[in-house]
């Protein structure tokens, strides 16, 4: 069996192009219909995202790649000599390992992020819903989400935040919890802002207030959220009862001084409050972070905690490897053990052959011998055939998941006189570049 | 040596692998998953009770009376309140913290002369009311010793807060609400357990001594206890307050039920004292 992994990503190819090849969700089993056409025996699968375009696919030979690569340049409406150094090719345990470090989160532009995990599922369960993968893509795609949980439990590779918005939520929960009895106050209606504020909601914070100078627009992003716009001068008062503030004007001067912040936190009562200053140059004053109960991060703050959870996350890499290699060792031994499988078929099969001979020519000589002795001489027959065949079995097994496999089995083939169905005995674990494309 | 000295040996044992195991959690990973650490905590839990009950057949009184016994009672409730706060509430951070007390406090105990009959074993057989009296107090001493550990962790949360270091301690303390709000309850629950106890004392101290209150110095440690904890839901309660200062005054009521309990029993002669009177 031959398994391949045809496609490109944010390494190896620029954005354009990325766009140019991406294969949107919606047209995802028509893209798999036509590509299982090029080879009604094989398996494929189509994994696309903003970062990547992926194509797995599994059939009896080789031969099959330059057909899925083509395929894909008319699919997407490109020329050869376009993707020509952008795409890459792997093929057998290579592409199981290269799908694990897709999984695992490693192998994406934000290390560790988690939404590739999802995405890799995604590809699958469209795929296997449609009938497009099989023997081979089944089992290998359930390792690969499992190889993605456990890379994400067993080390730090999807601990942290990564972005400014989710450390924004991520600290809001530190300090209050749930944060479903909370109320966000957004100053200024920036793009930025408005992002925190979708992660704030998106994690459970219920109330919303905005205020700005111009009116309107806070109403209008007010309406966004089922919140509630305040005029530019209620912001005081509004201090009391919000707990998370997000600051984002394009003011010269901080908008917030620590007096202002002083007379809320005496109405709140020592209730904490979280300023997340996103403006630049700064909204609120530098004396407000040293009130107590007040906890200020301004931008820098939180692109600091970005860095740092982005250092954490790759010094876990190396566990990550770890976990893929041995995973990548068991796909291997599983993977490589199904090319054992003809030749045991075969082998039996030229026994079984010969005893039947012998058999027939037994029944033209002895014509005195009863059914039951002819019966009786068969199954010690068989019985000799099957005590033959036991240890050459495990040892064509245990060859088949040897480094030398194709000379040990071909070995075997050449000494029993056997000529598998598979003539493409050669084996496929170097990755083929396409081009110079690549590298990890 | 005895069966309850083996139990006690395996009980020390038991919470100080766990301390271990919940200290590791918070300051290093990869780490031994949490269940480990419950799971040792909990076997600790049950052999600390069987010690209690082994020591109880044996004297044939609850395990209250002497500063051993009520060491040993104390760190239990503690350990089985921390348990079920675990367990309800998904709150991890304070099981190191409560190991390592109910450690301290076993081996303070273990330390303790043996046998020492204290004159509360004598005045006890007058009036019902002593093991309510002491078992009560006792409870509300273990509360509000997960209240401290629960401002404790407020108050070194919200300093990494504002430090912004959000390191690994960071992430493994709870959220600021979640500990403001905890010391809250347990505080309710020992301030309840307390007046139980002081009301009872008097109650007892009438039967035995003729008079409800005699100003000893326990007693008037409990009264300020008692004091700075109504302080504390008073402020709390009625006025709303919270954060740093409320969790500061958490804290400082520790600081008396320690004197109540440690510093009165050991330094002081008294109607309560432990080293006898």
């Amino acid at each position: 069996m031959h398994l391949v992994v045809i496609g490109l990503n944010h390494e190896t190819a620029p954005i354009d192009l990325r766009e140019k090849l991406r294969i949107p969700e919606a047209g995802l089993t028509a893209a798999l219909n036509e590509l299982k056409s090029l080879d009604e025996s094989g398996e494929c699968l189509i994994l696309s995202t903003c970062n990547r375009t992926e194509i797995y696919a599994c059939a009896p030979s080789r031969a099959g790649d330059a057909a899925v690569r083509r395929w894909l340049e008319d699919y997407c409406g490109v020329t050869s000599a376009e993707v020509e150094g952008h795409l890459y090719s792997r093929a057998g345990h290579k592409a199981a390992e290269h799908l694990f470090r897709v999984a695992a989160g490693i192998d994406s532009l934000v290390t560790g992020e988690a939404q590739i995990l999802g995405q890799v599922r995604y590809a699958y369960t469209t795929a296997s819903a449609g009938g497009f993968t099989g023997a081979i893509l089944n089992p290998l795609f359930q390792q690969a989400i499992a190889v993605g949980k456990r890379a994400r439990t067993e080390t730090e590779i999807g601990r942290g935040a990564f972005s400014v918005s989710s450390v924004a939520v991520q600290l809001a929960k530190s300090i209050f919890g749930d944060l479903a009895s909370r109320t966000a106050l957004i100053v200024g209606a920036s793009k930025m802002g408005e992002l925190t504020i979708t992660n704030l909601v998106g994690a459970g914070c219920a109330s919303v207030l905005v205020t700005n100078r111009t009116f309107d627009r806070a109403r209008d992003l007010a309406a966004r959220f089922g919140g509630e716009a305040l005029p530019f001068d209620e912001l005081a008062p509004a201090l009391a009862k919000a707990d998370i503030v997000i600051t984002a004007t394009g003011a010269r001067e901080p908008i917030l001084t620590r007096a202002m912040v002083a007379a809320a936190m005496r109405a709140r009562r020592g209730r904490p409050l979280f300023f997340v200053d996103i403006a630049v140059p700064r909204d609120i004053a530098a004396e407000v972070n040293s009130l107590d109960n007040v906890f200020v991060y301004n931008i820098d703050d939180l692109q600091q905690v970005i860095t740092a959870d982005l250092d954490n996350r790759r010094a876990a890499i190396a566990g990550v490897e770890a976990i893929i290699a041995e995973e990548t060792a068991s796909f291997t031994h599983w993977f490589r053990g199904l090319e054992a499988v003809p030749v045991i078929t075969a082998l039996r099969e030229r026994f079984d052959d010969i005893r039947e001979t012998e058999m027939a020519k037994l029944r033209g000589k002895l014509r005195h011998l009863s059914p039951e002795d002819l019966d009786a001489i068969n199954a010690a027959a068989r019985t000799i055939i099957n005590k033959i065949c036991h240890q050459p079995m495990i040892s064509i097994k245990d060859y088949s998941s040897s480094e030398e496999a194709a000379v040990k089995l071909a070995t075997v083939c050449e000494l029993f006189g056997l000529c598998p169905e598979d003539e493409d005995t050669e084996r496929e674990d170097e990755s083929i570049e396409i081009g110079q494309a690549h590298g990890h | 040596m005895g069966i309850d000295a083996v139990l006690l040996g395996i009980t020390l044992a038991l919470y100080g692998i766990a301390a271990v195991i919940y200290l590791w959690r918070m300051l290093r990973q990869p780490a031994p998953p949490l269940r480990v650490a419950t799971g040792i905590m909990l076997l600790g839990l049950a052999s600390h009770a069987a010690t209690l009950i082994i020591s109880s057949a044996g004297s044939r009184h609850l395990p209250l009376f002497n500063l051993f016994e009520s060491l040993m009672f104390t760190a239990w409730v503690l350990a089985a309140i921390y348990l079920f706060i675990e367990h309800r509430f998904g709150i991890t951070a304070l099981g190191a913290f409560v190991c390592l007390a109910a450690l301290g406090m076993l081996a303070l105990a273990v330390a303790m002369p043996k046998g020492i009959e204290t004159g509360l074993l004598i005045a006890a057989e007058h009036s019902p009311w002593s093991t309510i009296h002491i078992a009560s107090s006792l409870i509300s001493y273990a509360c509000f010793a997960l209240a401290f550990g629960a401002s404790l962790a407020y108050l070194w949360q919200q300093r990494l807060l504002k430090a912004k270091r959000l390191g690994l301690l960071h992430q493994h303390l709870p959220p600021l609400h979640t500990v403001d709000r905890l010391a809250y309850e347990m505080v309710m629950l020992g301030f309840f357990t307390l007046t139980v106890g002081i009301v009872t004392g008097a109650l007892w101290a009438e039967s035995a001594w003729g008079n409800y209150w005699s100003w000893d110095p326990k007693e008037t440690w409990a009264l300020i206890t008692w004091l700075v904890y109504a302080g504390y839901l008073h402020i709390r309660v009625i006025g709303g307050w919270q954060g740093k200062w409320a969790n500061r005054l958490v804290m400082t009521g520790f600081a008396c039920v320690l004197i109540t309990y440690f510093w009165v029993s050991f330094f002081i002669r008294g109607l309560h004292s432990y080293v006898g009177y």
